[in-house]
């Protein structure tokens, strides 16, 4: 294994987009990363910086106006990546879904890897799936290797 | 001679949890004016009651806001309670009132560590948030969930408390008691924090009036205006002073948020020595009729509700007024001249709350 | 000086408080709404459960007897199971796990509709 697919294995860092929703699913991800939940354990690091980050969360319903900015953000991210779509609202608009400015979905903006049902959702909930996005971003770097060799 | 710039902060910044979006019109280092940008966290909640059945409307009530959302919930059952002339049972009125001081503590110890955290002091944030999870687990074992409790409805709350939560609630409130003392050392002692908040963003006490400012904000300004003092739920019958300071600066709105939360401890204690025994659900019957306004004390400050049904399953007109928007003027107001370094904590001793400002 | 002294032994000698999450995990509170489940043998196809939802996840097919459920719309109320007369909904204390692909759950009754007086459980 290159050194580079290990740290990519090792410390994926995370960047945390709320796109509209409540909050509730933004808080438990800073719960996440708060002492008792904890998941820099796992050598995951919280940046504010796109460029840096191989994890993007995205927590809440997707309307026009943060839609172009999650877009924005998903663009600026270093090839391999995952996204993580936190809560009901950001997998399909929950009790929002018939508004008349939201997206259902957040996969309506940017393609998803894995969806996180409930509202709110729970810190154990967060730490699977990033746990398993790990692995994806492994799966994901692999190929993203052999395309450029 | 340099001319003007504007720096554009946000919508994705590293202090906010949420999109919050400021033009700052900067001349070297002092803002001559800022231009809050707003929409990105719009989902339409106002137009979206009204082509809901009005007991579903509680669920939406409630997601306005995750941190406060139990404030919600609770402002739009007191609303059509008053619409449908429901007296709420006397046990229901308490465990409202515990359930609420609860949403208080974790609304003001998350604040506590995001303030700690713009002020560079990564391991107070740390502590806030640790001891914030004593009352998450109070809040969960009370209420079945952490974020969206869903306990209120129109007539009542939907669960009881049993002997062994109070039990439990009691020994986790003596647990956060000790841990927040710590932090509310640290918060008051610390040179560092006093540094960066003493005689930062002044508010004076006619300017705080004249701009109509709210809660944590006004009363840092040396007013005593608390909603929980028109005695809804069962304010009335336990014993409190607004917390007041006036130094108007942001240092009194973080002590201001500090005491309070020693004020949630004692007020639940005392609810829960006070509790009454009975039901804690009345059946309701019918459709709402008529206009309403409730005034609500939020953790940030006065919550506004006004409905107007029109004896109809939906509600005619849903209008939310969320303490952040009253708090904008006073924030704009205390942003015109302050360094760029000021701006985040500037905002941030508002606490602004987005999800409820856009709805 | 002597105070972070002290800081510093008590952090020393106090345990972690995080919760070592995958590797040991807490039991759930007794009143924590997880995720709905339905016992479909109990359904009487009523159609209360598709009204009272606020985020109309539920339908309910009363002639193809099928009871559906989008999950990942669920908002977890408990609303459906507060007025379900024949307890044909529960609800577990255990979240949801995160998938990759979502799909709505359906599930379908065989035989007949079942004969239960919905005045048993004290609703009507
Ligand atoms: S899923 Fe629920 S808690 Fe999360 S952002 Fe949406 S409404 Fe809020
Ligand atoms: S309320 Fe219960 S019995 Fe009626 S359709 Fe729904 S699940 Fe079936
Ligand atoms: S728990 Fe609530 S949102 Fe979920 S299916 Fe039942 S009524 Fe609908």
């Amino acid at each position: 294994m290159s050194l580079v697919a290990l740290s990519r294995k090792k410390s994926p860092w995370l960047l945390h987009f709320e796109t509209g929703g409540c909050n509730g699913c933004a808080i438990e991800v800073w719960a996440c990363l708060t002492p008792v939940y904890d998941v820099e354990r796992f050598g995951m690091v919280n940046t504010g910086n796109p460029k840096h980050a191989d994890v993007l969360i995205v927590t809440g319903c997707v309307n026009a106006r943060s839609g172009r900015v999650l877009r924005n953000l998903y663009s600026q991210m270093p090839e391999p990546k995952v996204v993580i779509a936190v809560g009901v609202c950001a997998c399909t608009g929950g009790i929002f879904h018939d508004s008349y400015n939201l997206a259902p979905g957040a996969d309506r903006a940017i393609p998803v890897d894995i969806y996180i049902p409930n509202c709110a959702a729970r810190p154990e909930a967060i730490i699977d799936s990033v746990l398993h996005a790990v692995d994806l971003l492994e799966e994901k770097g692999r190929s993203y290797d052999a395309r450029r060799s | 001679m340099i001319g003007k710039t504007v720096i554009p902060f946000g919508p994705q910044h590293a202090v906010f949890p949420e999109p919050f979006h400021w033009r700052l019109v900067m001349e070297e280092e002092r803002v001559l004016d800022a231009i809050p940008g707003i929409g990105y966290m719009h989902r339409g909640i106002e137009q979206l009651a009204t082509r809901m059945e009005f007991a579903k409307t509680l669920f939406l009530a409630e997601r306005v806001c995750g941190i406060c959302s139990f404030m919600h919930a609770l402002a739009y059952a007191e609303s059509l309670e008053k619409l449908m002339d429901v007296e709420v049972p006397p046990r229901a009125k308490y465990l409202r009132t515990i359930w609420a001081e609860l949403a208080r503590l974790q609304s003001h110890l998350l604040w506590i560590g995001l303030a700690a955290d713009a002020f560079g002091f990564e391991s107070l944030f740390m502590q806030a948030w640790r001891v914030r999870e004593y009352v998450m687990d109070m809040v969960e074992f009370t209420e079945g969930g952490r974020v969206m409790t869903s306990s209120v409805t129109i007539g009542g709350v939907r669960r009881d408390l049993h002997e062994e939560a109070i039990e439990f609630l009691l020994e986790n409130l003596d647990k956060l008691e000790v841990g927040f003392e710590e932090v509310y050392q640290v918060f008051t002692e610390d040179p560092l924090i006093k540094h960066r908040t003493v005689g930062v963003g002044i508010l004076s006490k006619e300017d705080s009036i004249r701009l109509g400012a709210v809660g944590p904000t006004l009363r840092g300004s040396g007013v005593a205006q608390d909603m929980r003092m028109l005695g809804y739920a069962a304010y009335g019958e336990l014993e409190f002073q607004p917390v007041v300071e006036d130094s108007c600066d942001s240092y009194a709105r973080m002590v201001v948020r500090l005491k309070e939360c020693f004020q949630s401890i004692n007020l639940i204690r005392q609810a829960i020595k006070k509790l009454p025994d009975g039901d804690v659900l009345v059946k309701v019957r019918g459709k709402p009729e008529g206009e309403v306004v409730t005034r609500i004390e939020q953790p940030r400050g006065e919550l506004l509700y006004y409905i107007k049904a029109n004896g109809t399953k939906s509600l005619e007109r849903f209008r939310i007024r969320t303490p952040t928007l009253s708090n904008l003027p006073p924030l704009m107001h205390m942003i015109k001249g302050a360094c760029l370094a000021d701006v985040p904590v500037i905002t941030l001793s508002i606490d602004t709350c987005i999800a409820c400002t856009e709805r | 000086m002597f105070e972070m002294l002290n800081t510093i032994l008590k952090n020393l000698f106090s345990g972690p408080v995080t919760r070592p999450y995958p590797a040991q995990r807490r039991e759930p509170f007794a009143s924590t709404r997880g995720q709905i489940k339905s016992v479909i043998e109990n359904c009487i196809f009523c159609m209360r459960c598709q009204a009272a939802c606020p985020a109309n996840c539920i339908v309910v097919d009363r002639k193809e007897q099928t009871w559906s459920v989008d999950p990942y719309r669920c908002i977890v109320c408990g609303m459906c199971v507060e007025v379900c007369p024949t307890e044909a909904i529960i609800m577990n204390r255990h979240y949801r796990d995160p998938v990759k692909h979502r799909e709505p759950i359906v599930k379908h009754q065989e035989g007949p509709i079942p004969k239960i007086n919905p005045k048993a459980k004290g609703i009507n």
